[in-house]
């Protein structure tokens, strides 16, 4: 049901579980919950149909250590949908490194790999990305010949598949409107969790834009506004409170991470490519329809050989003439739709977004284009010789990169987020040392040379924000070593839980979104089980 | 009969201890001169046939000759000679021949892990280093002794 928080006459009940914050991981912990027979109240911020600027301006908040802009009221949004709102869609799960070895000074996932994939399959369902399949079998029609480094064993390919991408609102407003167990609070800004010394949450405090307060009580609160917000929140409801839940291991707020990214060098080729699936322009895609993407990783070996951070890179063909990769485009479509029409034709598996008659019309409407393409290329051997290498790098825990409560205040009186972000000088160091791996391996395969971006006179080396926050409220065994445990429970509280970004206590080099989803349905099935004892 | 067996034994004898003087002496002569081509180019102006292939050859190789260690023209050559395939490519007479090994030399040093980096480039250790054995020879004329390849 959609409740409105300006309405003064509406009146909360006492839910089962509620959940503060409408974005991925909310939402989807919400609907997985809906079929449960718990009562769920769902808090969101914002409303259910984008971004209102008053609402919005509450996410504002300073920015120290880097010099990339970095805009706190930018990288995250405040309304139903939350960050889906402007995701890219990029999706891949962490890799089993990630959960086999821990950073210096750190605990690590307190997970394994394996624990996680059924997760993530469900997570899946959720970002629309069909199969849970991430090897290099899923593509339809891939040749071996057509990747890079094939023989290479520290770089290899990974893929990654593409969400639509969901809009979380869009996609389950309805379902939670219609779903008589869960209400959706719209424009209601929690303020404060109240709680016990004994750990326990006694109430959560609301308030709108307009000054109506509110308090919601519940069996078991979930925060799931993402790894700036959740940090915050928790923190000033200690501060508040008098209290240090989640902190004992002076964590909390600590350990913020995003994936540095950034040119890392090109790719020289000898010889002019032919077109390949690293290319963004290259459709490429499952049986079921999925686009994939395509990019370099360093194998599981060459990063343990070599004690560096995880990190992926895109390869982006260089081409001054606009007007060539248009017409490559569309040869490409062209030679598409024809392979698809014949598929259809002799009943092999189109997938489910097949129709023939785009499939046809695509073939025919760009064949021009492929016959003069194909008489170029095959008279001048057309194709980029220079390729950018574009990284994005797991960025290793480091107490220093934190969020805090500063002292400005925002339009309900609260103290904003204010967060220090800074590549290290160990990041730099790491991606190129890592470039150089790949700079090897495109040598060794006789592909042509590596030149090293000259970021050099930069202090962070050209590297930027993913607009990815994760860490802040790290899951782990020990309560010194994270501030939740392995179920997303703050460390100290009878039913006090985190979920999202903010529980990774590694990076890795995926897109954060699925493994943030993944994470809410583990959850969710936790909650169907410990609720009903509470 | 049995100082005839004496004399032939003898002769016999001396033949046979000519001969294996000789090939004593010769073996050793050959390994020693086997361990001085080892150790040295006969030819590292071939070498330069792999110049127009290396990229930004004149910034690489003054990289390598900027690093931390002054590097003699000696030390090149004596780094690049302790490869087989290195001394073997540059005993061919045909230029093309010689730098499609030269070419397998640096695709195998890169994967064993032989590689640097040098002005940004990311290059084959034995590349990096003809790279600044030709700064070296293009300075000073001489420098390597070397001829046009």
């Amino acid at each position: 049901m959609l409740r409105d928080a300006r309405d003064v006459g509406a009146t909360p009940t006492v839910y089962d579980v509620l959940i503060v914050g409408g974005g991925p991981a909310g939402i989807c912990l919400a609907v997985e919950l809906s079929q449960s027979g718990l009562r769920v109240g769902l808090l969101e911020s914002g409303g259910a149909h984008g971004i209102d600027a008053d609402t919005q301006a509450l996410y504002d908040g300073p920015v120290t250590g880097n010099e990339d802009d970095l805009d706190l009221a930018a990288i995250r949004l405040r309304a139903l949908g939350g960050t889906s709102l402007h995701w890219g869609g990029h999706c891949a799960p962490l890799d089993r490194i990630d959960f086999e070895r821990a950073p210096a000074g750190f605990s690590g996932w307190p997970l394994s790999y394996d624990a996680m994939v059924p997760y993530w399959e469900r997570a899946s369902v959720h970002c629309d990305l069909g199969a849970f399949d991430y090897g290099l079998d899923a593509p339809q029609d891939l040749a071996r010949e057509d990747l890079l480094l094939n023989d290479s064993a520290d770089v290899e390919t990974a893929i990654l598949r593409q969400s639509r991408p969901t809009r979380f609102d869009e996609k389950y407003l309805s379902l939670l409107a219609d779903s008589p167990g869960v209400d959706l609070w719209l424009w209601a800004n929690a303020t404060h969790v109240e709680m016990d010394a004994d750990g326990a949450v006694r109430h959560v405090e609301t308030r709108t834009l307009e000054g109506i307060t509110r308090v919601f009580e519940a069996k078991a609160t979930v925060l799931a506004c993402g790894a700036v917000e959740n940090a915050r929140l928790l923190m000033a409801s200690n501060a508040r409170n008098g209290m240090t839940f989640g902190n004992a291991g002076d964590l909390l707020g600590r350990c913020y991470m995003d994936h540095p990214a950034g040119g890392a060098g090109f790719i020289r080729f000898d010889a002019p490519q032919p077109p390949r699936p690293y290319w963004q322009d290259i459709d490429t895609y499952a049986a079921d329809g999925i686009p994939f993407h395509f990019v370099l990783r360093l194998s599981d070996a060459a990063l343990l050989r070599e004690d560096l951070p995880n990190i992926q890179y895109y390869v982006i063909p260089l081409s001054a003439d606009l007007e060539v990769r248009a017409r490559q485009r569309a040869a490409r479509r062209s030679i598409g739709g024809l392979r698809n029409v014949v598929k259809y034709a002799i009943g092999r598996d189109v997938g489910e977004s097949f129709s023939l008659s785009r499939e046809y019309c695509a073939f025919i409407t760009n064949a021009d284009s492929f016959v003069h393409d194909t008489a170029i290329t095959f008279l001048n051997g057309q194709g980029p010789t220079n390729a950018l290498l574009k990284f994005e790098q797991e960025q290793r825990p480091d107490r220093t990169n934190r969020v805090v409560l500063s002292e400005s205040r925002d339009a309900l009186g609260g103290r904003r987020a204010g967060v220090h972000w800074a590549p290290s000088q160990d990041e730099v160091a790491a991606v190129k040392r890592a470039t150089a791996i790949v700079g090897a391996a495109v040598g060794a395969e006789g592909l042509g040379r590596v030149e090293l971006e000259t970021h050099d006179a930069d202090p962070y080396w050209g590297m930027t924000t993913s607009w990815h926050q994760m860490g802040t409220t790290r899951m782990a065994e020990a309560t010194t070593s994270g501030v939740c445990d392995p179920q997303g429970r703050v460390h100290g509280t009878d039913a006090l839980y985190m979920t999202g970004t903010s529980l990774f206590p590694t990076a890795g080099r995926a897109n954060p979104t699925l493994t943030a989803v993944a994470l809410s349905v583990r959850l969710a099935d936790h909650l169907k089980t410990e609720v009903p004892r509470l | 009969m049995s100082s005839l067996s004496r004399r032939v034994a003898i002769a016999g004898g001396a033949v046979l201890l000519l001969g294996g003087a000789t090939y004593g002496i010769s073996h050793v002569g050959c390994a020693l001169g086997e361990r001085r081509a080892a150790e040295r180019l006969d030819r590292p102006d071939r070498l330069f046939a792999m110049a127009p292939r290396i990229r930004d050859i004149e910034r690489v190789g003054r990289a390598v000759l900027a690093g931390d260690t002054p590097i003699a023209p000696e030390t090149l050559l004596h780094s690049l000679a302790a490869r087989p395939d290195i001394r073997a490519a540059c005993a061919v007479d045909c230029a093309p021949t010689r730098i499609d090994a030269l070419g397998a030399t640096f695709r195998a040093e890169m994967r064993e892990g032989a590689f640097v980096v040098a002005a940004n480039w990311v290059l084959a250790a034995s590349e990096a280093r003809i790279a600044a054995l030709w700064v070296l020879n293009r300075d000073h004329v001489g420098a390597v002794n070397a001829r046009p390849a």
